[in-house]
């Protein structure tokens, strides 16, 4: 089913798009073939948009407590805060964005990392919920992220096994930056008036990042515990205005 | 609204351990350390026309400034591993070959490079990954050495041919 209104989806946009340049070609479509591609599209677009509600139905704003309460209490997290608009109750442009801290020290190893940077996304959550008039929605979504940080990294002096000499390591403001990928899964209920709670799972896929010496940033603000992929979460607090 | 909330009661206590998993799969991590945290130069032992030599002369080494005995009696050997100074940019060995009746040669190997620190993880141990710039040798029992693989890391690979003159087994 999902793949289904994903194709329709992606149908419609193709069908959207040729209706909208149609009028700036050298050769002008007929008015009749206009007609019915719009026809065609609008039906498309109502399969994928079903509901009788407006068009615009609203911003809301949220804060991650999730994230805010590992930034606070733990060595790491981050704070976060998002912004979307509701189209028909079904799709939802999102921009999220926040601010990465880490200042953690090593048990075992007494490797120190100091950070703190922004993030930012931007992406589309579809309500596949057909009850939209409860307000309560599950989300399927894609996010873009992008993340320019710099980083304090030091550790105690190293000796030489040989040569009995010792050496220092303390790296400071090493520049890096990553874009990645997230695949969001959520929930969001209505709790209260225009009080919304809702978590997300994220599956994030690393697609490029600057390396400098001496090596990657062990975390990236918005991502988490760098890898090639990883696994993150939201719990939002909603207010829609 | 408590009817509602009865008949999405199964869809919210799944919701509910769908978190809980999603919480805890993202809270679980793996350390993935290599098993030390020193990374050598690999060398390897050939005859002048190419072919890899097993020595049945003993050899040893030492790192000239210290009193390190970095192979000790080797025999039998046709490569061996050492290791590199974090900070100097220039090694100086000191390689003894004795056969059976005590003859002695000694050679010195420098070996120029410089010194790159390496971050894993928090989780792991720091190290030091070289590149290697220069290799020189005097010409005693070794005709000369060549320097093939620059990059020393956690990749095993040979770094360093040294070629032995045909009198040594």
């Amino acid at each position: 089913m999902i793949r289904k209104r994903t194709y329709v989806f992606i149908c419609a946009i193709l069908l959207s798009s040729l209706t909208l340049q149609a009028h700036p070609t050298e050769e002008p479509a007929t008015p009749r073939d206009t007609v019915q591609m719009r026809s065609l599209a609008n039906r498309l677009l109502g399969r994928l948009l079903p509901t009788d509600d407006p068009l615009f139905g609203g911003i809301a704003i949220g804060v991650d407590a999730l994230g805010s309460g590992l930034a606070a209490f733990s060595t790491y997290g981050e704070y976060g805060v998002m912004a979307r608009v509701n189209l028909k109750q079904k799709v939802f442009p999102v921009v999220e964005a926040g601010l990465g801290v880490c200042n953690r020290t090593d048990d075992a190893t007494d490797i120190h990392l100091k950070l703190s940077a922004p993030y930012f996304r931007v992406g589309c959550d579809y309500n596949f919920l057909k009850d939209v008039a409860s307000r309560n929605r599950i989300f399927g979504g894609l996010r873009m992220a992008y993340t320019s940080f710099s980083y304090d990294i030091d550790a105690p002096a190293m000796s030489d096994p040989v040569w009995h000499d010792q050496t220092s390591f303390v790296y400071q403001d090493v520049k890096s930056n990553m874009l990645w990928a997230e695949l969001v899964f959520g929930l969001e209920a209505k709790i209260w008036r225009n009080f919304h709670l809702g978590w997300n799972l994220r599956y994030k896929r690393r697609l490029h990042q600057k390396v400098n010496p001496p090596g990657q940033a062990w975390y990236v603000p918005g991502y988490g515990k760098n890898d090639t992929s990883a696994w993150g979460g939201t719990f939002n607090l909603i207010f829609e205005l | 609204m408590n009817i509602r909330l009865k008949k999405h009661s199964k869809s919210l206590f799944a919701a509910w351990w769908l978190f809980v998993w999603a919480i805890f799969v993202t809270q679980c991590s793996e350390v993935d350390c290599p098993l030390n945290n020193v990374v050598a130069v690999q060398y390897g032992l050939y005859h002048t026309d190419g072919t890899a030599v097993t020595l049945i002369d003993t050899l040893t080494i030492r790192a000239v400034g210290t009193d390190s005995v970095l192979l000790n009696k080797g025999q039998g050997i046709s490569s061996f591993l050492l290791p590199v100074h974090y900070t100097a940019d220039k090694d100086s060995l000191l390689l003894r070959f004795s056969d059976e009746e005590g003859d002695v040669l000694t050679d010195t190997i420098c070996l120029c490079h410089t010194n790159e620190a390496h971050f894993e993880s928090m989780d792991c141990p720091l190290c030091y990954f070289h590149t290697l710039t220069s290799v020189t040798t005097t010409a005693h029992a070794i005709e000369r050495v060549e320097l093939v693989s620059p990059q020393v890391n956690y990749d095993t690979q040979e770094n360093i041919r040294i070629y032995l003159r045909d009198f040594i087994e």
